[in-house]
C-alpha cells in the first residue's frame, strides 16, 4: 500500500487512518513485545498513534516512515517500563506463565504451537524479543531496525542471533527442526 | 513430545500480534476532540493577544513620557557600565539620550519590540494550550 508522506505531513486523516490500518498491528507488536501487558499495550498504542500523528512533521525521511513509527513506538513502551518497572507488566506476566506453567504438554494439547512459541518468545530479554519480531516483519533491513531500537549493526544481528538461539532452547523440549 | 516444525516459518507467523480493531476508531475520536479542545483554547487565548502590545506601549510610554527616567539610565547608570567596557559606546549612549532623534529611535525600538514579542508569543502558542490543558 502506498502512503503519500507530504498528504500525512498535511495532516489528512484519511491517509493517516490509511496508515494505521495497515501498520496498526506492527505497532501494537512492537509495543506489547516491550511491556508484555495486552491492556497496557493498547493504551500505549493509541498514544503512540496521537504521537506520531501530532508529530509527522518532525519526520526527516531519511529512513523509512515505518520505521521511524517503529522507534517511537519503541521508545515510548520502553520509557513507560522504566518509570512501571516494579509494577504491572513483569508481575502480571509472570503470574500469568505461572498459572500456564501447570503441565506443559497438557498446555500444548490445548492449544495451538504457535500459541505456545508466542508465549515462549515473550520469555527472552526485552532486547532479544523486539529484534526479533522487528526482524520477522520482513520490512525493515538490519539497518532500519538499528535504526529503530537505537543500536548499531553488529548489536542487532547479536541479540537476533542470540535471540533464536534462546529460543530454540526454550522450545527444544518439543520442537524438532526441519531440515 | 517432539514436533516437526520450520522455526522460521513459525517466527514469522508469530511476529504480528492482532491488535484491537476499535483502536482506529479510538484514534479517530482523540483526534476529533484534540481539534475541539484547540478551537476552545483559541477563543480562549485570543484576548491575550494584547500582552505583547501592553509590554510595548509600557515601554514606550516610559521612554517617550517619562524621558527623565531614561535619561537617567542612558545617561547616567548605563553610561557609566559602558565607560567600564567601551567610551564611544558610553558617550553615543548619552548623546542620543539627549538628541533630536530620541523620540524616532524609542518609537521604531518601540515597533521593533512589539514586532519580536508578537513573533516569540505566536511561537509559543503550543506551549501555552499545554500550560491550560494541565491546569
Amino acid at each position: 500500500m502506498e502512503i503519500d508522506i507530504k498528504k500525512l505531513k498535511e495532516k489528512s486523516e484519511d491517509e493517516f487512518e490509511k496508515f494505521f490500518k495497515n501498520y496498526i498491528n506492527r505497532i501494537y507488536t512492537v509495543v506489547y513485545r516491550v511491556v508484555r501487558n495486552p491492556a497496557t499495550a493498547e493504551d500505549l498504542t493509541q498514544e503512540v498513534m496521537m504521537k506520531v500523528y501530532n508529530n509527522i512533521h518532525k519526520f526527516k525521511e531519511q529512513s523509512q516512515l515505518s520505521s521511524w513509527v517503529f522507534r517511537i513506538a519503541y521508545n515510548h513502551a520502553v520509557s513507560h517500563v522504566r518509570r512501571h518497572r516494579s509494577t504491572e507488566s513483569i508481575e502480571d506476566y509472570d503470574a500469568k506463565m505461572k498459572n500456564n506453567s501447570a503441565g506443559h504438554l497438557d498446555y500444548l494439547e490445548r492449544e495451538e504451537l504457535s500459541d505456545y512459541i508466542k508465549e515462549k518468545l515473550m520469555e527472552l530479554p526485552e532486547n532479544y524479543r523486539v529484534a526479533l519480531t522487528l526482524y520477522h516483519f520482513k520490512e525493515l533491513p538490519y539497518q532500519e531496525i538499528a535504526y529503530t531500537m537505537g543500536i548499531n549493526i553488529g548489536t542487532v544481528k547479536t541479540y537476533i542471533h542470540r535471540g533464536r538461539n534462546e529460543l530454540k532452547g526454550l522450545l527444544e523440549e518439543f520442537i524438532r527442526e526441519e531440515r | 513430545m517432539k514436533r516437526d516444525v520450520n522455526f522460521d516459518e513459525i517466527l514469522n507467523h508469530i511476529a504480528i500480534e492482532e491488535a484491537p480493531k476499535e483502536l482506529i476508531y479510538k484514534w479517530k475520536a482523540e483526534v476529533q476532540l484534540q481539534k475541539e479542545r484547540k478551537r476552545f483554547y483559541a477563543v480562549l487565548l485570543r484576548p491575550s493577544i494584547v500582552f505583547p502590545l501592553v509590554f510595548a506601549g509600557f515601554w514606550y510610554y516610559f521612554a517617550v513620557f517619562k524621558k527623565e527616567l531614561f535619561e537617567y539610565f542612558l545617561s547616567d547608570k548605563l553610561s557609566s557600565f559602558f565607560q567600564e567596557i567601551s567610551p564611544v559606546v558610553a558617550s553615543s549612549t548619552s548623546s542620543f539620550a539627549s538628541s533630536d532623534y530620541y523620540i524616532i529611535g524609542a518609537s521604531i525600538f518601540s515597533i521593533l519590540l512589539a514586532a519580536v514579542s508578537l513573533f516569540w508569543f505566536c511561537q509559543g502558542k503550543e506551549l501555552r494550550y499545554s500550560w491550560i490543558r494541565n491546569w
